[in-house]
């Protein structure tokens, strides 16, 4: 097993979880890709970004909104690169719709993937860490970055006030994981970017 | 509207940059936050968002 850390990267097939998972793969840390996409493209940029950097890279294609399918993944993470030392909670999505018009199936949805998802990836990680060694250099560390929707929980447009809810409610689990500080979990922050290019 | 009023104007009114983020910049907070540099930075909100909410 590699010595060194692994990072799993929720939504990392496009956008800012790519454009992190690239980073910590470019910063010597073997990385988990997760997300959907055409598979041909995926595996493309999954080896490519192998060789280029040298570091073992992964790929989930779990559904984040089904528990059963983030057990999974856990335990590919598990299996393959013993575990999650950084986790990284970017998946999201965002519908701006006024409250009585906005679908029933689609407020399920952004709760089922931008705060449950989040849930279960950090119970995973944290009930895998509890069983198997912690040698220092391997510490879990854990950066709950939900990727919300642009312009975030203080500013929002009317339309886009509805995000609040889950957005306030990552933002409520982020500051209990940091005052809990289970074993070495640490640097639970979250990264509010505006719209990013 | 030209797609640069658009951009300036709409999209970025409330940012006093007027540029958007780029996920590079995102990513390179990211690998500060989990370097050890970043130990001591624990269950904040950082903004990258050119100012949005300073106003």
């Amino acid at each position: 097993m590699s010595t060194r850390k692994t990072a799993l990267v929720t939504g990392s097939t496009s956008g800012i979880g790519q454009a992190i998972a690239t980073r910590f793969a470019q910063g010597g840390a073997d990385v988990i890709l997760s997300g959907f996409g055409d598979a041909e493209e995926i595996e493309k940029s999954r080896s490519e970004l192998e060789k280029a950097t040298g570091v073992k890279v992964g790929f989930s294609g779990a559904d984040l909104t089904k528990p059963d399918a983030i057990s999974e993944m856990m335990a590919y993470a598990a299996k393959d690169f013993g575990g999650v030392d950084i986790l990284v909670n970017n998946a999201g999505i965002q519908h701006v719709s006024p409250i009585e018009d906005f679908p029933v199936n689609k407020w399920d949805l952004i709760i089922a993937l931008n705060l449950t998802a989040a849930f279960h990836t950090i119970r995973l990680a944290g009930a895998a860490s509890s069983t198997r060694p912690l040698p220092t250099h391997l510490s879990p560390h854990l950066t709950n970055l939900p990727m919300l929707p642009p312009s975030m929980a203080l500013q929002v447009s009317p339309k886009q006030s509805l995000l609040k809810g889950p957005n306030t409610a990552c933002a409520v689990m982020r500051s209990a994981l940091a005052m809990s500080t289970p074993r070495s979990l640490k640097a639970k922050s979250q990264i509010q970017p505006s719209h990013a290019a | 509207m030209t797609p640069e009023q658009v951009k300036k104007d709409v999209l970025l009114a409330a940012q006093p940059t007027k540029e958007f983020v780029t996920s590079e910049q995102v990513a390179a907070m990211a690998a500060f936050l989990i370097s050890p540099d970043g130990d001591q930075i624990n269950g904040t909100t950082m903004q990258i968002d050119g100012g949005w909410v300073a106003h």
